[in-house]
């Protein structure tokens, strides 16, 4: 068995989904949310990286634990929906909902992956990395003996020379999406940043 | 409770996102006038690169950051500026006159002291206690609790905050 199950979604997560779920229901989305014990749904815990801690040496190890994401396909539809449920000072709280081209790319990444995970030789733990910034989202196989073996698999991004699906280390994807945090952060750091603001 | 026809186009270059929201907002209102400037055209105007073009895959070859305000004034779609988020009264005020409510999205780095990074996105519809973005990196559409989004922080995308917002004016 080469992935480590999930850790078991904590309770209140799941309490906070299931009170809160009806509410984020509506009728007049193209999309509709499943029930919340629909057995359709992937809960993902979610991890953020900003473009400073990816240029820092600690690597995505510095990765922010940001909650949980539930996703299923929509009721009767093709199409993917996502609930993302976060800590709030001492509870749990669903935030948003969230449906479109990139939630089926999402979706259809686990549909597509999962049994080539299933059939990797070493112990990962299953984890979602977002990189939002760099509007990059991966698949984080957390190696729990040895970090050396961590792997990302990105599945959802628009920087070139990051190709969907395919497994990277951690030095080899570091490599590549460097380039591209250290821009960010020049503009953000920039005069020119002042005027969004 | 307002709900634009509106269509986000996904920006043509990782650093577009201004281009982008800049074109679609100017797309969705009226007076629609012809021809509307493409995203690439855009970034011609506003960045100091020269000879920006659309290549073979769609992406303009000028891709930089600039700000909304400045991509705005690019389209003639006059802004507040950069303002606070609002009331879902005013939103709903903006929406029922048939101006999307451009926001901008502020991802602080724990890494560092200043060097936050910057999404915008569009409000361009409203319940009676809800709002909906959509943004150009993916087109996705995020709905929220209004009152959570406006008063809360780390809310879109696992990590992002509504900073700033960029009312049209008429």
């Amino acid at each position: 068995m080469p992935l480590v199950p999930l850790p078991k979604i904590p309770q209140e997560v799941s309490a906070a989904f299931q009170s809160q779920w009806a509410d984020f229901s509506d009728a007049e989305d193209p999309v509709q949310l499943p029930p919340a014990d629909s057995p359709e749904y992937h809960a993902q815990r979610i991890f953020v990286l900003s473009p400073g801690e990816l240029m820092g040496a600690g690597g995505l190890r510095t990765a922010r634990a940001a909650g949980w994401r539930f996703l299923a396909s929509g009721i009767s539809s093709q199409y993917g929906i996502a609930a993302s449920v976060a800590q709030r000072g001492n509870g749990w709280s669903l935030e948003s909902v969230s449906y479109g081209p990139g939630i089926d790319v999402s979706l259809n990444a686990i549909r597509l992956l999962q049994p080539d995970l299933q059939a990797l030789p070493d112990v990962y733990e299953l984890r979602v990395l977002k990189i939002p910034s760099l509007l990059t989202e991966a698949f984080w196989l957390l190696s729990p003996a040895n970090s050396q073996l961590d792997r990302v698999v990105p599945y959802l991004t628009r920087l070139s020379g990051i190709e969907p699906t395919r497994k990277y280390s951690e030095h080899e994807f570091l490599s590549l999406i460097r380039p591209y945090a250290k821009k960010r952060l020049e503009y953000a750091n920039s005069p020119r940043a002042s005027g969004d603001r | 409770m307002a709900n634009m026809n509106f269509t986000m186009d996904l920006q043509m270059g990782d650093l577009l996102c201004w281009a982008a929201v800049s074109v679609s907002v100017d797309k969705s209102m009226p007076p629609r006038r012809a021809p509307t400037v493409d995203q690439c055209a855009l970034a011609a105007v506003v960045l100091p690169a020269a000879g920006c073009h659309s290549n073979a895959s769609g992406q303009c070859t000028c891709d930089d950051e600039a700000g909304l305000v400045e991509g705005l004034s690019g389209v003639n779609r006059p802004s507040t500026g950069a303002i606070p988020p609002q009331s879902l009264a005013v939103i709903n005020n903006q929406l029922l006159h048939h101006r999307p409510v451009c926001i901008r999205i502020e991802w602080a780095d724990p890494s560092q002291r200043d060097g936050a990074t910057s999404h915008f996105v569009v409000i361009y519809k409203t319940s009676a206690t809800k709002v909906w973005t959509i943004e150009p990196g993916h087109g996705t559409t995020h709905k929220f609790t209004h009152q959570t989004f406006h008063d809360g922080t780390e809310l879109y995308e696992s990590d992002g905050t509504w900073k700033n917002t960029y009312m049209l004016l008429p």
